[in-house]
Parts: structure tokens; sequence; C-alpha cells
């Protein structure tokens, strides 16, 4: 059953509205110990768009090579079901302090993008012989021909050095590290990523909570400290409350003021 | 497990594909069989098709 829109509509907004509940039954920054499983089937708009037979895994997990985490795609041939497994490291688990929530949702965001990818791409695939997965296969067994360990703990060594200085958790991976090629969507998976760690409609949430009339005022009478002291209230309660880097929520902002402008003009 | 076992073991589970950030090691393939294992051990795996097929079915129904 695949009823999807064309690919004109398939747009970082449309994937956000399409996702996001998926991704909120997930909680992935409160993961217990056994996998936590949704199914894809408990959301009538994914079975519209043909992703009913998807069903997504979470779990923590020891990883080996101390890497972060990982998302493996799984197809269950005889009974036609997909299962997409994230895998968030054993050691982002430790506390529940606020760093560590805010590694947890930037990591585990980065690996739902990936599943995102996947149930695009099998949504765009329909029934019958399936392309995706063969060419899919042909890439994992040529990865697994060139493995060498002692290469990858080095490789690993160097990449730890780095990830002790890094925030956000996750890597900001651009759109080829998350496309399959086989999906209907033209827009780009990096924005897709920073939209579900924060949207221009988590600010508006955001904005809701202070007072947004003396916002207003001091847009009105460029009262730069009225501006300023307005802000970090709202960069305060996005980092707090929503686990977000200080960082990107500070660089994001920036970003959505000529819109947030506009928005408080008319509302 | 050598390269060939490890093929074999994929096959058999149905990976596709393993997604990381960094460079697919032979401690990260195993590591993903373990969770796969872990994952699918949860499921009734035929109860869970035929709910599948049912949500489907409703749906196209409605």
């Amino acid at each position: 059953m695949s009823n999807a829109p064309s690919s004109s509509n398939r747009n970082v907004k449309w994937a956000v509205e399409t996702f996001r509940p998926l991704l909120k039954s997930l909680r992935l920054q409160y993961l217990p110990e056994l996998p936590v499983v949704v199914k894809a089937k408990d959301f009538r708009n994914l079975i519209i768009k043909g992703m009913g037979r998807c069903v997504i895994g979470v779990q923590r997990q020891e990883i080996t090579d101390g890497q972060d985490g990982y998302c493996t795609f799984i197809h269950d041939k005889k009974r036609d079901i997909f299962f997409i497994s994230i895998v968030i490291n054993e050691r982002f688990f430790a506390d529940d302090s606020l760093k560590a929530r805010t590694e947890r949702k930037a990591l585990g965001i980065h690996e739902f993008v990936h599943c995102v990818a996947i149930m695009m791409s099998v949504s765009s695939l329909g029934s019958g012989p399936n392309p995706l997965i063969e060419r899919l296969k042909e890439i994992l067994r040529e990865q697994l021909s060139v493995t060498t360990s002692a290469d990858f703990t080095q490789l690993l060594n160097a990449l730890g050095a780095i990830q002790g200085n890094m925030t956000p958790a996750a890597p900001l991976c651009n759109d080829k590290h998350f496309r399959t090629e086989f999906e209907d969507f033209p827009d780009d998976y990096a924005e897709l990523y920073l939209s579900f760690l924060f949207s221009f409609n988590l600010l508006l949430e955001e904005i809701d909570k202070h007072d947004k009339n003396s916002f207003k005022e001091s847009i009105k009478n460029e009262d730069t400290d009225g501006i300023t002291v307005f802000l970090n209230e709202v960069i305060d309660g996005l980092v707090t409350d929503k686990a977000l880097d200080r960082n990107l929520v500070i660089q994001r902002l920036c970003g959505f003021l000529p819109q947030l402008i506009l928005y408080l003009n008319h509302n | 497990m050598d390269k060939t076992e490890l093929q074999a073991k994929l096959d058999e589970l149905g990976i596709v594909s393993i997604s990381a950030a960094g460079e697919l090691s032979s401690g990260l393939v195993n590591d993903a069989i373990a969770s796969t294992e872990k994952l699918l051990g949860t499921l009734d795996l035929d109860s869970l098709a035929e709910e599948i097929n049912s949500a489907e079915k409703a749906c196209s129904l409605l």
C-alpha cells in the first residue's frame, strides 16, 4: 500500500510533521534497559504512506569499538517486515544530568534520521522485487570486505579524542551520510536532523512561555538590552527543558530571528 | 567469527545495512548481530505480521 505524495511535497517540513509522532513515542532521552519497540502500523498516517510494515526498535548497549551509536536495517523476507534497530552506547546513560540527556537526544535523533531515510525508501518502493534491499546488501558486503580491526582501532582513537570536546554529541553529518538514494525526498537530511532537534515551532512554543509583549516592545524600541534579556531567558528554557546544546540553540535562534520578528508582527 | 561467518550470520538475520558515524569494524558488526538478535527475541514475529496485515487491511477499508 503506497499512497505517497509527489516528491515536490516531501520537504523537511513534511518530514518533521510526518515523523515527529513516531520520534516522540521512542522517548530517546529516557530509554529503559529493555528495547523499546514502536510499530509504524500503530500510526495510520504512516500506513497510508506505505510505511506500515516498519518496526522500530531502540536499545542501549555497550558498543565494542566505542562508537556512539548505530542504526541497523533488517528485512524479514518471510513476513515482509522491515525492522530498524537504533542502538545508543550505554555510556550515555550513566546519569540523567542535562549534559547526558542533551547528548542522548542529539545522538538519538541522528540515528532517527537514518531510520526516516530507510522508511521513506521503503515507502517509495512498495511491494514486489526490492532493488533497495539488494543494493544495500551489496554495499554492506563491500564494507565488510574492506574492514580491518587494526585500522579501525586507530581511527577510533583519533575520533574519541575529537569527540571528547565536541558539542553537540552527534556530529552534524551532511545529506549524503543519511541518504539511501531510493527515497522520494529531495530536501536536505542535515536540515531535517536540525529541525527534529530544534524547529521554528519549538521556538514559538518556548516564546509563548515568556512575556512576548515585552519582547515586541523591546524590538519596536530597538532596546538591545531588553531583547538580549528576553532571548537569554528563551535560550535557558530551551537548553534546560528541551535538553538542547546551548551553542546549537544560539546558532539556530540567530537563523530564525528574521522569521520570528515577522511572526511577532502578525501575532 | 571470520568475515565469511559474519556474512552468513548477517544473511541469516536479514541484516541489510548498518549505518554508523565511523568505519564498519568486525566488532561493530558483531554488536549489530547481537542487538538484532536481542530485538527480534523480544517479539513474536508471526503475531506481529498478523497485526500489521490487519492494520493495513483496516486502513484500506476506511
